[in-house]
């Protein structure tokens, strides 16, 4: 008993950490740790419903290799989703960074125009609004299909205006989905100190030059969050296809020990991208810390 | 920020500026003034080939049809909105401290296997959130919690994305202040409460809104974990008014409702809007 009052500094230090962190941990090992197993242990297994619950029997990786053989919707939809992936990121990326170097500036209404700027995060992530919009058409038919092109065909020719409006809506896609991209670029670049501009300038550099020479190299950390945001955002999206998939394979068709083989499988396609971009970046983010 | 400030000239840089803003806010803004102008068609627009983007005639009839509608049915439409309100503000309450009181050992306490816990998390966030599903409903009914408030709010409590904000926010607050209150005599718990969490108020409120909102807008844990129907929750409540996918004809009701739905988000914004900006301008992003 008397052992505990002799704990050293450090021991208690850890303890007082341990007891802190134990309840996320608690929670975190029964509502994620636990089903993350089981959904592992599920898709190496055949599930069959029987008087006592689900029975498993195992049978290997047969659903792993049934996903890229004789399943011909899995393999399209996941190279569709990595296609989306690929070209949105990096518009989400130039969108949100020339988003960010407006929105730091100061004027008038800076942050009225913040806050439109993040109100998409709000109103996109609702399903509701999602399922509105589902109703009209598989994409967002705002800008192409409504009163808005009777009303500008006088202004600007048709052909060119349609083709304008198609790319508009593909662009507040992309915007949509730029809103927390779009703070934390401006977070970034507020950690600059107006210190180095000034000495740039005295060195007579001009703003395109002190943009590449400062704010870009500086800023190399916030890109990299924002890379990894997008793409998590991107893959994990509830309207995203191979999402959409799992979700009728594992609760429409009940056919769960597969859903949860898919759901691995895009995991570890999502960690390998993961990997590829950790990679591209190490260096510049290393040249960074050197200057830092 | 004076680097950027402009000369006295005749101001382009300035012009275009608001230029851009402008469409680009108006760009974003579009999504909203549809849903409200939809909100507000009559029946004989809602169906317009082509559709309209602005409504000619404007009439409340979708509201009234929406509270006609959820009449009819046994349960009244305020119980839904008390139950998403109940849920979503427990998750909100007891996920900030949760993930708080995580985050500050991460942070602050050199302990073993902290970066280890600290990895897990950012795979957690990465992993979809469909497939741990039927392992947790299984484990909720296990433990005889279906049809209880319990069901929806536990699972998401240990919010990843909320710890790792929180521990990264604080890696940026010196450790000198936690040591000059443990100096003075602060216990470790005093020390959570009055030097942590106020320092780490633009991180929760960051967290608040974020998580309030996917925590309003989800409908799947009523769906999974509740089979009574005065348990059901709001955006739910709202799915089954529709009637499901492929349903056309209630879609003024639906509007209303939606619109109706996105109200308490916006004041959840407007209340924590100066320090969600603040967050990001301070933020421990910076690694």
């Amino acid at each position: 008993m008397g052992k505990k009052f002799r704990l050293s500094m450090r021991s208690r230090h850890i303890l007082e950490g341990y007891s802190f962190i134990s309840i996320w941990i608690a929670g975190f090992l029964m509502f994620m740790l636990v089903p993350l197993s089981m959904s592992l242990y599920y898709s190496l297994n055949n599930l069959e419903v029987s008087k006592d619950g689900l029975k498993a029997v195992y049978t290997g990786l047969t659903h792993y290799r049934a996903a890229f053989t004789t399943d011909i919707d899995f393999v399209p939809r996941l190279q569709s989703t990595l296609t989306t992936m690929l070209t949105q990121v990096p518009l989400i990326l130039i969108f949100a960074m020339l988003s960010a170097l407006l929105l730091n500036r100061n004027f008038r209404g800076r942050i009225l125009f913040r806050g439109i700027f993040f109100l998409p995060v709000i109103i996109a992530s609702g399903a509701i609004l999602r399922e509105l919009l589902e109703q009209g058409a598989t994409k967002l038919p705002i800008f192409a299909q409504y009163d808005l092109f009777e009303k500008l065909n006088g202004l600007i020719p048709g052909d060119f205006l349609e083709n304008l409006l198609i790319y508009a809506d593909s662009l507040t896609l992309v915007m949509w989905d730029s809103g927390v991209q779009i703070l934390i670029f401006i977070a970034g670049l507020q950690t600059i100190s107006p210190a180095l501009y000034e000495a740039a300038r005295c060195d007579g550099a001009t703003k395109w030059e002190s943009f590449w020479k400062i704010t870009f190299p500086m800023i190399m950390p916030m890109v990299f969050v924002n890379t990894l945001f997008s793409i998590v955002n991107s893959f994990t999206k509830t309207d995203n296809k191979i999402m959409d998939y799992i979700n009728n394979t594992a609760f429409r068709a009940n056919d769960y020990a597969y859903g949860s083989a898919l759901g691995w499988i895009y995991f570890i396609v999502i960690s390998i991208v993961l990997a590829i971009v950790f990679f591209i970046f190490r260096r510049s983010l290393s040249a960074t810390e050197g200057r830092g | 920020m004076t680097g950027l400030v402009k000369g006295k000239k005749v101001d382009w840089g300035g012009f275009f500026l608001y230029l851009f803003l402008t469409l680009f806010g108006l760009l974003m803004l579009a999504p909203l003034v549809y849903m409200v102008s939809t909100a507000f068609k009559p029946i004989s627009e809602l169906f317009l080939f082509p559709p309209r983007f602005f409504v000619m005639n404007p009439t409340f009839l979708n509201f009234r049809d929406l509270l006609l509608i959820t009449g009819t049915t046994s349960v009244p439409f305020s119980r839904f909105i008390f139950n998403s309100l109940l849920i979503s503000s427990c998750i909100v309450g007891f996920g900030i401290i949760v993930s708080a009181m995580a985050a500050y050992p991460l942070a602050k306490h050199n302990m073993p296997f902290r970066s280890a816990i600290f990895n897990m998390v950012v795979l957690a966030i990465m992993f979809s959130p469909l497939v741990v599903q039927i392992p947790q409903y299984l484990l909720i009914s296990k433990i005889g919690l279906i049809n209880t408030y319990w069901a929806m709010i536990l699972p998401y409590l240990a919010a990843p994305v909320g710890m790792f904000l929180m521990t990264q926010f604080l890696r940026q607050i010196p450790d000198a202040l936690l040591e000059a209150a443990r100096i003075d005599g602060a216990s470790e718990w005093k020390v959570f409460w009055v030097v942590v969490i106020p320092m780490l108020k633009p991180a929760i409120a960051t967290f608040a809104l974020f998580s309030f909102i996917s925590a309003w807008n989800d409908p799947y844990p009523a769906m999974v974990y509740t089979t009574d129907q005065d348990m059901k929750s709001l955006p739910l409540a709202i799915q089954t008014l529709s009637g499901g996918y492929g349903v056309v004809a209630r879609v003024g009701t639906l509007a209303a409702a939606s619109l109706l739905m996105i109200v308490p988000t916006i004041i959840v914004f407007i209340v924590t809007q100066r320090l969600v900006l603040q967050t990001m301008a301070h933020s421990g992003l910076k690694e």
